[in-house]
């Protein structure tokens, strides 16, 4: 027989006492690894370089953690600029390692790196408060390197739109790419279940990069594709909607969450080049 | 996407007609929008378990509680009540109106909705129950009305009855190209399906 009170009881007693399920498996979908490939091949021109490009680096966090991270050279010296590039939710560098080097062969240098308890990265409990340490120390790498950020730039791709948006908050570099990223949680959740029930109820992250944006003043590209399964344009709308003025907002027809750069073909490099340089200033 | 469903999400069978005055029904409630998952395609895991009386053979009093959200520490109650304006007679259907309000918290934040329910049923050869819903839901958080359709069957076995019914989540909603591959019609909306076993005690038979 079934009492209700009971089952009462227990909803109250699990909902108090459990660690309940939280949905940061979903965000976060790491591929670790023991040592990285960094395959300078990438199957085409532009996703090929030298071996003698590549520069593999660990980099630690002020709270301890070590994160691998690749230098890659950009294909013309003096760079055009640097971009410090936030790879998407899953897999790891190796995943993304053809963006590293398609940037390069553009003319930029490049800093990949994976978040903590991806690829190589400790193996810690990944979150929005700890990712963004892992920006700050990116940055700091790489203004190891510049100097200063006012030749660098940040790149996001999916997930990573959200950090390279929050680094941009604390950090401004000389302009923000975000491509196929979502403008929060809280509207991810609102375009899925069309329910208004709190995001808490899931997860303590929020990446409200729609926010972030509205208080950033750096130029902006924000780039998506009409076909993307994963994160409709529905959110590209509203990060352009919430960015200010100078920004660029561009549709791919036909193009999906992950090949932007593959569907556009030579205007991708037209439009990052056309982007990026009318803000940083060329190379002393 | 589809957990956040599960965390808050309503897994409620139709109720189709009042609890008989001075009866108890226990209820347990199973299913969801079909969304794939690892490749296959099955019902959201939403369940809810409650018990309902009836007041008079036309006005009842329910209140349920929901069990997939308690797996996100979210507590879920739902309570309200049927009113039969129209039985069931001759070549007419009964008319069912179902009123609920929900109530669900971590005990951080919350959230409340309201649901209005109208269901024409009519019973065939004594056991069994044809029926077709419309639901309406208001989201006191701010979020745009919900609105679904059902079809479904209910099979009345002495005092239990099984009730399978199939429903469609947000018609007019394009739901391609979520990161939760929803079962759609035509492209719209999500297609669902609920089972419902009640047992009824007291009263007559």
């Amino acid at each position: 027989m079934i009492r209700p009170a009971r089952v009462l009881a227990l909803a109250l007693l699990l909902s108090a006492c459990g660690r309940p399920a939280r949905l940061d498996w979903f965000l976060y979908v790491p591929t670790r690894v023991d040592t990285y490939r960094l395959d300078p091949d990438g199957g085409t021109p532009e996703t090929t370089v030298t071996a003698d490009r590549i520069e593999e680096l660990t980099i630690r966090t002020d709270d301890g953690v070590d994160l691998g991270a690749a230098w890659v050279r950009a294909s013309v010296q003096p760079a055009r600029g640097t971009v410090l590039f936030f790879h998407g939710k899953g897999g790891n560098l190796d995943t993304s390692f053809s963006r590293l080097k398609r940037w390069a062969n553009l003319g930029y240098d490049v800093l990949g790196f994976d978040y903590r308890g991806f690829g190589r990265s400790s193996d810690v409990e990944i979150s929005e408060p700890g990712i963004d340490l892992d920006g700050f120390a990116m940055v700091r790498a790489v203004k190891a390197r510049t100097g200063a950020l006012d030749r660098v730039f940040y790149a996001g791709q999916s997930l990573g739109c959200a950090p390279a948006a929050q680094r941009s908050i604390a950090e401004p570099s000389a302009a923000l790419i975000i491509e196929s990223g979502f403008a929060s949680l809280a509207a991810f959740k609102d375009d899925s279940t069309q329910m208004d029930w709190p995001q808490e109820f899931i997860t303590d992250d929020r990446w409200d990069t729609s926010a972030r944006l509205r208080a950033l003043t750096v130029p902006v590209l924000i780039l998506h594709g009409t076909a993307d399964d994963l994160i409709r344009p529905y959110h590209a709308r509203l990060n352009d909607a919430a960015a200010h003025d100078p920004k660029q907002f561009v549709l791919v027809e036909g193009g999906g969450h992950s090949n932007l750069p593959e569907v556009m073909g030579e205007g991708y490099a037209d439009l990052m080049h056309g982007f990026v340089d009318q803000w940083i200033p060329p190379s002393p | 996407m589809a957990a956040g469903v599960a965390a808050a999400g309503c897994g409620h069978a139709t109720k189709v007609r009042p609890t008989p005055a001075g009866q108890l029904e226990a209820s347990f409630e199973f299913g969801g929008p079909l969304g794939q998952v690892e490749g296959y395609t099955l019902p959201l895991p939403l369940s809810t378990a409650g018990a309902s009386y009836g007041l008079t053979d036309r006005i009842d009093a329910f209140a349920n509680v929901h069990l997939t959200p308690v797996v996100f520490g979210v507590l879920g109650l739902d309570a309200g009540g049927d009113l039969m304006p129209l039985l069931d007679q001759g070549p007419w259907p009964a008319l069912n109106l179902t009123g609920r309000g929900y109530l669900f918290t971590d005990f951080r934040a919350a959230s409340g909705y309201l649901e209005l329910d109208a269901t024409l049923s009519k019973r065939l050869a004594d056991r069994f129950v044809t029926y077709a819903s419309a639901q309406s839901m208001l989201q006191l958080g701010g979020g745009r009305p919900l609105f679904g359709l059902a079809l479904g069957e209910s099979v009345d076995l002495d005092r239990w009855s099984l009730q399978l019914e199939a429903r469609w989540y947000e018609p007019g909603y394009d739901t391609v190209n979520l990161p939760t591959r929803w079962w759609t019609v035509g492209g719209t909306g999500g297609f669902g399906v609920m089972l419902g076993v009640r047992r009824r005690f007291g009263g007559g038979p």
